[in-house]
């Protein structure tokens, strides 16, 4: 039987989202159509961004670096915790795709959170005076950066995946304390960082046209990750499949 | 409006950079994608056949 098909459906939707091959199955259905509507969002997204929005009274032109770095940065906590989630599904539920899905998650924080510290370097330049400083909120996305290359590095450290997948979980979910470090120094400890001004207690404080922008971005970005985490899980999935295919076949030569 | 005036090397360094890592990663991923469907393909085309179950 082939990794794209799979044999039909039984039991509840959690047992059949365990079942790689229904897995395959579901999520080929997904892929064209969530491709699609990202680059719809998108090029939404970059009208309001480069076209509709205003300029900022104070920043100028800059506040539009918000808009590619706002999404990075909210995608480097959310990813993570997804990763977290995953972790405590390998662990805690033995599911088949919960480590599946956490590694595939891994490169795909990382490589978020790298643009977040890098569009933000940018946008610190110009409006603060500096491109870096050691503040909670800067040191904190790089402390999770170095946690995701820490994991993708553990990944890659163990032939046995299903024993990699045990240790990695563990790390992610001690790393995991990062996140909420990342979200409230600003509150913690001050620094350079203003505090949140779209999730907060006394309202939004943007200006609807840029947080319309600001919002569709975000969505944007959302998107273009549920789109290729679903790519990166169907690609692992052939792997460990290759993996079998490879070893049954080495076990027929002997 | 289009990003004019002060400042524009930060803003298009900001917007380039993430557009071309973006285009990378997907480019990246894509492959992986294909590379991996090929080759289970690939292996199962050739899968050795299994022993005949005994039968009574």
């Amino acid at each position: 039987m082939s990794v794209e098909t799979a044999p039909p459906s039984t039991g509840n939707w959690f047992s059949r989202l365990a079942h790689p091959g229904q897995f395959m199955v579901w999520s080929g259905k997904f892929v064209w159509p969530l491709a699609i509507l990202t680059t719809i969002v998108f090029g939404f997204g970059l009208w309001f961004s480069l076209f509709a929005s205003p300029e900022d009274y104070q920043m100028g032109d800059t506040v539009r670096i918000m808009y590619v770095h706002v999404p990075n940065a909210w995608l480097s906590q959310a990813v993570y915790g997804l990763m977290a989630v995953s972790a405590l599904g390998t662990l805690v539920w033995r599911h088949p795709m919960a480590d599946v899905s956490m590694k595939a998650a891994a490169p795909l924080g990382a490589v978020f959170t790298a643009l977040a510290l890098y569009t933000g370097s940018l946008w610190g330049r110009p409006t603060w005076g500096t491109f870096w400083e050691w503040d909670g909120r800067m040191t904190s996305t790089l402390v999770m950066l170095l946690i995701y290359l820490g994991i993708i590095a553990l990944w890659r450290a163990f032939d046995d995946q299903l024993r990699a997948a045990r240790i990695v979980a563990v790390f992610t979910l001690v790393g995991a304390i990062n996140v909420p470090i990342v979200k409230f120094s600003v509150d913690w400890w001050g620094g350079l960082h203003q505090p949140s001004s779209v999730l907060r207690s006394g309202g939004v404080s943007i200006a609807p046209a840029m947080l319309t922008a600001l919002l569709t971005m975000v969505v944007a970005f959302t998107l273009l990750f549920i789109t290729l985490q679903l790519v990166r899980m169907r690609s692992e999935v052939r792997n460990r499949r290759i993996a079998g295919l490879k070893a049954r076949a080495a076990r027929s030569v002997r | 409006m289009i990003p004019s005036g002060a400042n524009l090397q930060f803003i298009y360094g900001a917007w380039g950079g993430v557009v071309v890592a973006t285009v990378l990663l997907i480019a990246w991923i894509w492959l992986e994608a294909v590379r991996t469907r090929r080759a289970v393909a690939a292996l199962e085309a050739n899968l050795p056949a299994r022993p005949a179950e005994p039968t009574a």
